[in-house]
């Protein structure tokens, strides 16, 4: 790669890091395993940045990669259990304060289907226009909107079935 | 809870974010290996392929030169060793990293071999986090300070959501003591927010209770709507690890460190300081 794109790529790097991890976390709900997405996708778009980099944002092709990572690692059942086994690593402590919505939320996402997922998390945590969203899952603007309308009717019977679980232990205290 | 209540939760979801844990300057190194690697994979294939063709050809007769060229080697010149172009950002965040190089040395003397690279834009506009990595008595250590415009901080907890009603506190093991989460207010009409993280253990993950206290959050909320964030935790990123040697004996890279490498008056110090604003 010449100079400059190498070191465009590493400014884009630098700079998405950490909203990537964000968008992988909100994705797999794993810090780690976010971190393990992003290196994978960010290893994989260098091979292609020059070509990308000159046809405008790289932003909407990096969150494509991504989602691709993580939907093929949603197909490796055996590598998910490999890092589900064992001693656990530690994790900073997410649970400061277990009622909050933003709690609540990230425990449902973890049971919305994954490209269900996918749809409402960069629909609605990431705050991008339908067809942006299109163009990353690689499908038809309905199907975004079909998609992301299934995936919040599963989060919120997620949310209402944990919030009535939550309410009798409170009620107990 | 209905759709719209749904939606704006999701858009200002509040994760509590480690630090980054990797290096991208160290991916995009590795990134470049690989490619190199493949191109030279590929190089000799063709070189093998050119000799096999010029063999048949010779053997055939000789009905001409062969037209297969061949890059022996790796192609295109080499990654900037310097890679340090700095991101496009306005003045503000120029002067906050110039005054945050300054004051770091200051406020943590110990610290040797310090980092600071940029200010980032981890979530979109309002939003920019340095990271400070250094070395102290302890070992690696690193912390993220995050600045917050009035803008950016509006997909935040509220303050008054922050720390929860009390009803249901998250306890440390062995002690049943509830984890800090203490609100300061300050004269000037803002208030300081010190909050103990705490780690679990897979199967403390679905319970209120953590193993134990590895880490302090400073956050200060200013009265212009603003916000500034800084951490102390006891992890050590794997680069970091690498980078000062921090080896268990077998080896392999210790993860974390016996505590934190700043002190909660550190912490303080650094998110009060005026200069760090995006107002």
């Amino acid at each position: 790669m010449r100079t400059g794109d190498d070191a465009s790529f590493r400014e884009f790097a630098r700079g998405k890091a950490l909203s990537q991890r964000r968008t992988a976390y909100l994705l797999c709900g794993d810090w780690h395993l976010a971190e393990d997405l992003v290196q994978t996708a960010l290893i994989k778009l260098y091979r292609v940045w020059p070509k990308v980099s000159r046809k405008g944002p790289v932003d909407n092709y990096m969150r494509q990669v991504l989602l691709r990572c993580w939907l093929d690692e949603q197909r490796r059942p055996w590598r998910r259990k490999e890092s589900r086994d064992g001693v656990v690593p530690e994790q900073p402590g997410t649970h400061i304060d277990p009622m909050g919505i933003s709690d609540l939320l990230l425990l449902a996402l973890a049971e919305v289907p994954p490209k269900q997922r996918a749809a409402v998390v960069l629909r609605y945590c990431a705050d991008l226009p339908v067809a942006e969203v299109a163009t990353a899952l690689r499908c038809s603007e309905g199907t975004v909107k079909s998609q992301a309308a299934r995936g919040l009717e599963v989060l919120r019977a997620a949310v209402t079935r944990r919030e009535a679980e939550l309410l009798p232990a409170e009620r107990s205290r | 809870m209905d759709d719209k209540q749904l939606m704006n939760g999701l858009h200002g979801l509040a994760l509590a974010e480690p630090p980054l844990g990797f290096d991208p300057d160290e991916v995009a190194t590795t990134a470049d290996k690989k490619v190199r690697n493949r191109r030279a994979t590929i190089g000799v294939g063709l070189a093998t392929l050119a000799v096999l063709g010029s063999a048949v050809t010779f053997l055939g007769g000789g009905t001409g030169p062969s037209t297969v060229e061949v890059a022996a080697g790796p192609s295109g010149a080499p990654p900037s060793k310097e890679g340090k172009a700095q991101p496009p950002i306005d003045p503000k965040v120029t002067a906050m990293l110039r005054h945050l190089r300054k004051v770091v040395p200051a406020i943590v003397p110990e610290a040797k071999d310090i980092t600071i690279p940029d200010f980032l834009e981890p979530s979109g506009p309002g939003v920019v986090t340095a990271t400070v990595e250094f070395r102290d008595r302890v070992g690696p250590a690193t912390f993220n300070l995050t600045v917050t415009s009035a803008e950016g901080s509006v997909g935040m907890k509220s303050l008054d959501k922050v720390c929860g009603d009390g009803t249901n506190p998250v306890t440390v093991k062995g002690t049943g003591r509830p984890l800090r989460c203490e609100k300061i207010a300050q004269p000037d009409g803002s208030t300081l927010l010190v909050q103990e993280i705490g780690v679990q253990s897979k199967a403390q993950m679905s319970t209120n209770e953590v193993e134990r206290v590895a880490g302090i959050h400073a956050t200060h909320y200013r009265a212009d709507g603003t916000t500034v964030n800084a951490g102390s935790e006891e992890s050590v990123p794997e680069y970091l690890a690498d980078r000062f040697g921090y080896k268990n004996p077998d080896g392999t890279f210790k993860t974390s460190r016996p505590s934190g490498p700043l002190t909660e008056q550190q912490l303080i110090t650094l998110v009060t300081d005026p200069a760090f604003t995006l107002k």
